[in-house]
């Protein structure tokens, strides 16, 4: 959703990190502002040149800098802009919101893409023992992963084209996550945590009304086709 | 932006608790009232004449709004889980003595009721009484909540919603008055 000008309660801030991920999505790292609370899972809406876009906080809570993990589309009007920024260049930003948090229970956590930020917050603030499903066209786009292998009791990454899953190491699935859903996670009672693009999120809670009755489920969609 | 994922095509929705309840069970049904509840509100100011208090009966209605919103957030998350903490409190007494004060001050301008009136007369009038008999059935689906649950969330908003359908029983007949559109009295 596009706005001429920032809330009074944004925040402004000064770029003090930017890391490439992949070839197209970057962590961008801000100096956190007194003031700014946020729990994990959390987003903030980002102005740039009187565009706003939400990004999710990937940096824990106890953290001195505010991480945002974006994708930058070679169109995108906001992300182009976000990925030209140089150290020291100011981003202004709004009070953190949203209620996909984590809470008690046995999690399994589900992405496409970079879904899985909202769990970096999480695996960042402490939760451990969590199931991770990330699902993704190619190996370079496991964000996270050396944090998550350290962090989560199981951790799959979900390839799908699957022509590339055989030659990895590690725990790799050949298919996407809805499959492992469907195929692989044993049935019972689970707090279920989806994020990623509409698609999979639709797919997924078929499955999981079917197959995991009980369960309790949050969702955090988005789609491939906003003009970010 | 899309806003469908299809989640609820086979008819489950998600508390905001995150069970997932079929459409049809008494907590959905009530938290989809207070939304039409809320959506009539809407007809009620769209069709507002010009009233010398206007913009306060607008402020009034848009407030009413805003709290029917936590009652919806209310009522979509179950009472056995803490997610509650989440959710922006609800005040329910000190709402409910708010809109007393409403009340009050518009049945100063009003005749006193000798008999029924047939809901109508002016659109905003109209419209305020539909109002009234959505709230009557929020009251009916919430109180269902209440006894099969024992939720404490139904019974802080119970008081309220009894309120709003006074409320908004005595605003349609102030909009008929202040309009100068008679009221027609039922005589059974």
């Amino acid at each position: 959703m596009d706005e001429k000008e920032p809330p009074s309660a944004a925040h402004e801030s000064v770029v003090v990190a930017k890391r490439w991920l992949s070839n197209r999505v970057f962590e961008l790292a801000l100096v956190k502002p007194a003031g700014c609370d946020f729990l994990p899972g959390q987003k903030v809406k980002v102005y740039i040149a009187g565009m706003a876009r939400e990004y999710t906080i990937v940096s824990g809570p106890g953290e001195e800098y505010l991480a945002l993990c974006i994708r930058h589309l070679a169109e995108g009007k906001v992300s182009s802009r976000l990925a030209a920024l140089q150290l020291r260049d100011i981003v202004a930003f709004s009070t953190a919101y949203g209620f996909f948090l984590h809470r008690p229970g046995r999690s399994v956590f589900v992405a496409t893409g970079t879904g899985v930020a909202p769990y970096v917050a999480f695996a960042r603030a402490g939760i451990r023992d969590f199931t991770l499903l990330h699902g993704v066209a190619a190996v370079s786009e496991l964000y996270y992963r050396h944090l998550f292998l350290t962090t989560a009791g199981v951790y799959i990454g979900c390839l799908a084209p699957v022509d590339e899953a055989a030659s990895v190491e590690g725990d790799i699935f050949a298919g996407r996550v809805t499959d492992y859903l469907r195929q692989e996670l044993v049935p019972g009672q689970y707090t279920f945590y989806l994020c990623g693009n509409g698609e999979m999120v639709g797919d997924a809670m078929k499955i999981i009304d079917n197959r995991f009755e009980g369960s309790r489920v949050f969702t955090e969609s988005f789609f491939d086709d906003d003009d970010r | 932006m899309k806003i469908y994922t299809g989640t609820g095509d086979k008819g489950r929705t998600s508390l905001f608790s995150g069970e997932r309840l079929k459409k049809n069970a008494d907590r959905v049904s009530a938290y989809g009232t207070i939304d039409e509840r809320c959506s009539f509100i809407g007809a009620v100011i769209a069709a507002l004449p010009q009233l010398d208090d206007r913009q306060g009966v607008v402020s009034t209605l848009e407030e009413i709004q805003i709290s029917l919103f936590k009652v919806g957030a209310l009522l979509a998350t179950s009472p056995k889980s803490a997610d509650v903490e989440m959710l922006q409190p609800f005040a329910g007494e000190e709402a409910t003595a708010w809109l007393e004060r409403r009340i009050d001050a518009m049945d100063q301008e009003l005749e006193e009721l000798h008999s029924f009136i047939l809901p109508g007369g002016h659109p905003a009038a109209a419209w305020a009484q539909v109002s009234r008999a959505v709230c009557r059935r929020a009251e009916r689906e919430i109180l269902t909540c209440l006894e099969a649950e024992g939720d404490y969330h139904s019974e802080a908003v119970l008081g309220y919603v009894n309120r709003l359908s006074d409320y908004f029983f005595v605003l349609g007949r102030y909009l008929n008055i202040m309009t100068g559109t008679a009221e027609q009295s039922w005589h059974g």
